[in-house]
């Protein structure tokens, strides 16, 4: 990741924000916490791979020729 | 006798007076001459297709013949055109698989004819004595032709077993009409049926159909009176197979729409519980033991165990679906499974070898016609649109639905996708499979007979798949 | 009446079909282009209202009927079928040019079928189509997985011929009607036999076990059209259900948890189609005029953009030979053009602003927000964090970019390219235009996808999924596994039940006939000579006992005895006369 990708990004974070605190919000219970949805992708995307890694690691994965005994 | 009434009963039973003449025909030149191959494969034809014509123009007028013994017209004809196309298709195809096999006889094509003539009687039979008659005609017919290559121990296996377990499922089914005789105070089936409801409380009665039915589960394969199918079949002759799987089925479940006829099934409770209980077992276990077979041959044994249970379901709906579907099922049914044992045939080597699934692999390849063909077939057979196999399978369990026999149709459904497996296991094996480096190539003698055989098969499904009233037209007068 | 017949759609396709084996090797990748573009013109400009009727059996069969929602699916699966062929017009094998015309043919004549038999003969014909594609990459594995595959769907074909059957015999009449609120055993059937090609869990696994193995070309069109079609029959006859609802919302998440541990590229594409249809499930469920517009919206991107994503697949897979993660990576130097054509369709299915995602993933959400089903809403939210994760940056992060395995590629051929180009412009035209898109919907539309709330929104999830993906982006190194589903329950036990159920049945009927002729040659030694029953035959050698007792010359009953025998029976039948 380049420097100036990081500064895009920070740059967009700031812009989102602005626009914001300068709109009407929706009315689901979610819409007066401030900067609902950058925790909500971060913590979702977080969440997924914890969640989805461990399941894996538990039940879901194997070997590839699992199967094999056809 | 008055010689007019019978000139008068012998022309009205056409295509049956006829075959008989022609068989008998063949079978004198077959003495007298010698060379005889060829004029008696085209004699046969020619009767055959005479009689086809023959029972299709029969087919509007309705009547009985020799006081009231044999049908004419109608359902008859019906049949009659039925089992001369099949035996067509079969002559056409047995051309050249005899003389491949060795066994090249004149007799080969006047007992087939007799074979038919039988199957005949049996569905043009209003009289239980009649129905006997043909039975036992088109059965002896096909015990010889089983044995027929006679220095194969397979062939005279089948002849034996099917000899001897035929003639104790016909002492059941003789039995069984003396009983009914005993019961109704007459041999005449429409009367018989008529009295059904009131006979249903006979117990008398009620052996008596128990052991016709035993008799004729064991003609049309049903289980638990199939054991002798798979042997039979697979050392047989396999265009003899062929027809014995379409051709004594269809004439098997003739008679037993005209015995166990909707108005008998629906009044006589038990008779439909052992029935359903017949159909059932039979759907179960024949796909099921197909799984297993390696041999095609084998494979397309069970599986008419297993056709044979999906077109009883028919017959216990008792209602004009049921009974239509059981017809239209058979001439899809024959169509499908002559083309199958005919393209077996084709490719069969001298010794009765190369019918495993082993020796199909890329045949698409080798012989891409073919592979269409047993494509068509085997696709027809699992009941994949727009083929007519399809609509036999619609036809037989909607009549079943509404008969309030949801669960058989159920079953039967189910079934049929299990039976995709094997059928459709052979099409991935000649499309998607390499030939093994050292299989033996088998030299195939061309038959344009054959061949054309095998077409008209295809045709036939696809036709009736996408135009059933072309067959439906017909039978819906019926019932 | 005939020249009615010509004004169906997928006519042209079948008849193509047809005659494409019978043309020179050289004009077949050619004309196959041509079919899908009859039926486009046909479906674009048949009226809505237009009825095709044909007399079969004893039904009045409605083979094509027209309106706004048939019309839109039409389109696009002749537009896509289209592009598919231009994907894969570097292929010489007829039969998969064949297969996917048929294939192709079938699903836009379920779309415009008017009752239920034409619509399960076109089911059922579509499932040996799509079986063909699978079998025809010719590796043991797909043989299998193609078995398994059409199995699995004659399987849900036969659910929804018994629940037909069913309903016919109930209402007598073939009618194509709405059945969310029937509740009968017919309508049930019927939901499942569609809800399986909808690949709803736990009727999906066919999916993700036969996608990926099928061929290059062949997975593009595997696709679109199987599950869209499911969609369009859902959309139709079961609208409103809540279980729908339930169920979408569940397959939005559980496929992009399989995604996450997926080691193959199609196998990541293929749950997130299930992930994605559950968005139009869910949509369907709600059964609001805006969420069936937004289910059907999407469904029409979804078919771009997921053609993208399988055509870029598919060109990796070509030139490199393997689509497995664990055998990829840092292909960003040598195929540029692929990795950025494959991104617009990252960006679309990610709902990225400017491409078609946004305007159509977002007007189920919104549909479910003015539903009032906020749980659902947030859910579905979240399956969109865990889309952009998987394809817009797993993957790229372990194919393109990411260690360099240093692998040899192939040049692929130009029209591969030229049809990701095609679609792509597409997915940005819609995203760009969204109107285009929304005049076809089957209701009208209110909805306004670039507002400033949905744009700060979108910015700020995918922003910072990124920044959570790329502080965890170690986690995401390649394993050569494989992820068991609930094809489990029927793949693992297949050995032991066919052991159990097929051979053992066979095995009955063996040994009941073995103790039969046991029985029978018991039987028969003594029926040779009977009188062995009188004489007490100890013989002898049980070797040898069975000469023993038909020696003719040995042993012959003496005349004394057959007298006896004789006189014996005169007197019991006199007797039996006199005392009955």
């Amino acid at each position: 990741m380049k420097r100036w990708q990081w500064i895009a990004i920070s740059l967009l974070t700031v812009a989102s924000l602005v626009v914001e605190f300068n709109i009407e919000h929706g009315d689901h219970w979610w819409s007066s916490i401030p900067a609902f949805y950058i925790l909500f992708g971060f913590a979702g995307c977080t969440a997924i791979i914890f969640f989805s890694k461990t399941l894996g690691k538990l039940f879901l994965q194997r070997e590839e020729d699992y199967y094999d005994v056809e | 006798m008055d010689l007019s009434l019978l000139l008068h009963d012998t022309l009205a039973i056409g295509p049956i007076s006829l075959i008989t003449l022609v068989g008998l025909v063949v079978l004198t030149i077959e003495a007298l001459h010698n060379k005889t191959e060829n004029i008696n494969c085209w004699i046969s034809l020619v009767g055959l297709a005479a009689a086809l014509v023959l029972s299709l123009v029969q087919l509007p007028t309705t009547g009985t013949a020799f006081s009231d013994m044999i049908a004419t017209g109608g359902y008859a004809s019906f049949f009659s055109a039925v089992f001369a196309a099949a035996g067509l298709l079969t002559v056409m195809l047995s051309k050249s698989y005899i003389k491949k096999q060795s066994i090249e006889h004149g007799e080969y094509y006047a007992i087939l004819l007799f074979a038919i003539v039988g199957m005949m009687l049996m569905a043009a039979a209003t009289d239980l004595v009649t129905l006997f008659l043909g039975l036992e005609l088109m059965s002896l017919s096909f015990y010889i032709l089983a044995g027929f290559v006679r220095r194969r121990n397979e062939s005279n296996e089948a002849a034996l077993k099917y000899f001897l377990l035929g003639a104790f499922a016909t002492g059941f089914l003789l039995y069984g009409i003396a009983l009914l005789y005993g019961s109704a105070g007459t041999t005449h089936i429409p009367s018989i049926v008529g009295k059904a409801g009131m006979l249903a409380s006979s117990t008398m009665f009620l052996i008596g159909c128990g052991l016709l039915l035993i008799g004729f589960a064991f003609k049309i394969a049903a289980v638990p009176f199939h054991m002798w199918v798979p042997d039979v079949y697979e050392g047989s002759p396999t265009t003899v197979s062929g027809f014995m799987s379409t051709g004594g089925k269809a004439a098997a479940f003739a008679a037993v729409l005209v015995v166990f006829a909707p108005a008998l099934v629906r009044g006589v409770e038990p008779v439909r519980d052992v029935l359903a209980v017949i159909a059932a077992l039979s759907m179960i276990v024949g796909n099921v033991i197909a799984i297993a077979q390696t041999s095609i041959k084998r494979m397309l044994a069970y599986s008419s165990i297993a056709h044979a249970g999906y077109i009883l379901v028919g017959v216990i709906a008792a209602n004009s679906y049921g009974a239509q579907g059981v017809l239209f099922y058979l001439v899809a049914y024959t169509m499908m499974n002559v083309g199958a044992f005919g393209i077996l045939s084709y490719l069969e080597s001298e010794d009765g070898k190369n019918v495993s699934f082993d020796d199909y692999r890329g045949l698409s390849a080798s012989r891409p016609t073919l592979a269409l063909l047993m494509g068509i077939f085997m696709f027809s057979l699992t009941g994949i649109p727009p083929f007519a196999g399809f609509f036999g399978k619609y036809y037989v369990f909607a009549g079943a639905v509404q008969a309030g026999y949801t669960w058989l149709a159920i079953l039967g459904v189910l079934m049929s996708v299990i039976s995709a497996y094997y059928y459709l296991r052979l099409v991935v094996l000649m499309y998607f499979s390499e030939r093994e480096q050292d299989a033996p190539v088998i030299a195939v003698p061309t038959s344009g007979l054959g061949m054309a055989a095998l077409v008209l098969s295809a045709i036939a499904l696809l036709g009736f798949g996408i135009y059933p009233s072309v067959v439906l037209n017909f039978i819906s007068h019926f019932f | 009446m005939w020249s009615d017949l010509f004004t169906i759609p997928a006519l042209p396709m079948i008849v193509g079909a047809i005659i494409l084996p019978l043309l020179p090797k050289s004009l077949r990748s050619t004309t196959f282009l041509l079919f899908p573009l009859i039926s486009l013109a046909i479906v674009w400009t048949l009226p809505d209202g237009t009825l095709v009727a044909v007399e079969f059996m004893r039904y009045t069969l409605i083979v094509c009927k027209v309106d706004q929602l048939s019309r839109v699916f039409g389109i696009i699966f002749a537009f896509i079928a289209f592009a598919g062929g231009i994907y894969s017009f570097h292929i010489r094998e007829t039969g998969q040019q064949v297969a996917a015309l048929v294939y192709a043919g079938c699903a836009i004549g379920i779309t415009f079928a008017g009752d239920l038999l034409t619509l399960v003969m076109f089911w059922e014909l579509m499932a040996i189509a799509s079986a063909y594609l699978v079998w025809a990459r010719r590796t043991a594995d797909s043989e299998r997985a193609g078995m398994r595959y059409l199995l699995v769907h004659l399987f849900g074909g036969s659910m929804l011929l018994g629940g037909i059957l069913l309903h016919v015999a109930e209402t007598g009449s073939l009618e194509i009607i709405r059945l969310s609120e029937s509740g009968t055993l017919a309508s049930w059937l019927i939901l499942g036999g569609v809800a399986l090609n909808a690949a709803v869990p736990p009727l999906h696994a066919w999916l993700a076990d036969a996608y990926p193995r099928a061929t290059i070309t062949g997975a593009v069109f595997l696709s679109a059209f199987t599950t869209k079609s499911a969609v369009y029959v859902l959309a139709r006859m079961f609208p409103g259900m809540e279980i729908l609802l339930i169920f979408g919302v569940i397959m939005t998440l559980y496929g992009v948890v399989f995604a996450v541990l997926a080691n193959d590229i199609r196998e990541v594409l293929a749950y997130h189609i299930i992930s994605q249809v559950g968005y139009m499930v869910a949509g369907i469920g709600i059964g609001t005029e805006m969420a069936l517009n937004g289910a059907v919206a999407h469904a029409y991107s979804h078919i771009l953009y997921k053609a993208l994503l399988f055509m870029g697949a598919g060109v990796v897979l070509h030139t490199t030979g393997t689509s497995k993660f664990s055998g990829l990576g840092g292909l960003a130097k040598s195929q540029p053009v692929t990795l950025w054509l494959f991104m617009v369709g990252a960006f679309s299915i990610s709902g990225f602003p400017l491409f078609n995602g946004f305007i159509s993933k977002s007007m189920i959400v919104s549909a479910a927000g003015e539903a009032h089903v906020d749980t659902a809403m947030l859910l579905l939210m979240l399956a969109s964090v865990g889309t952009f994760l998987s394809i817009g940056l797993k993957i790229p992060a372990l194919t393109w970019f990411g260690a360099d395995r240093d692998i040899a590629v192939t040049k692929p051929p130009v029209n591969m390219h030229v049809a990701m180009v095609v679609v792509a412009v597409l997915c940005f035209v819609y995203g760009v235009v969204p109107s285009l898109l929304y005049n076809m919907l089957p209701y009208s539309v209110t909805y306004e996808p670039y507002t400033a709330y949905h744009l700060m929104e979108t910015v700020q999830i995918l922003v910072f999924t990124f920044v959570a993906f790329w502080m965890l982006r170690s986690k995401f190194v390649s394993h050569p596994t494989i992820t068991l589903d609930t094809d489990w329950f029927y793949r693992k036990p297949a050995g032991f039940l066919r052991r159990l159920v097929v051979d053992s049945l066979g095995q009955v009927f063996d040994w009941v006939e073995e103790k039969i002729m046991i029985g029978v040659k018991k039987i028969a030694i003594r029926a040779r000579n009977p009188l062995t029953f009188a004489r007490n035959l100890q013989a002898v050698n049980p070797a040898s006992s069975e000469r023993a007792d038909f020696d003719p010359d040995v042993y012959r009953p003496p005349a004394e005895l057959l007298i006896a025998l004789i006189l014996l029976g005169v007197v019991a039948l006199f007797g039996m006369i006199v005392l009955l």
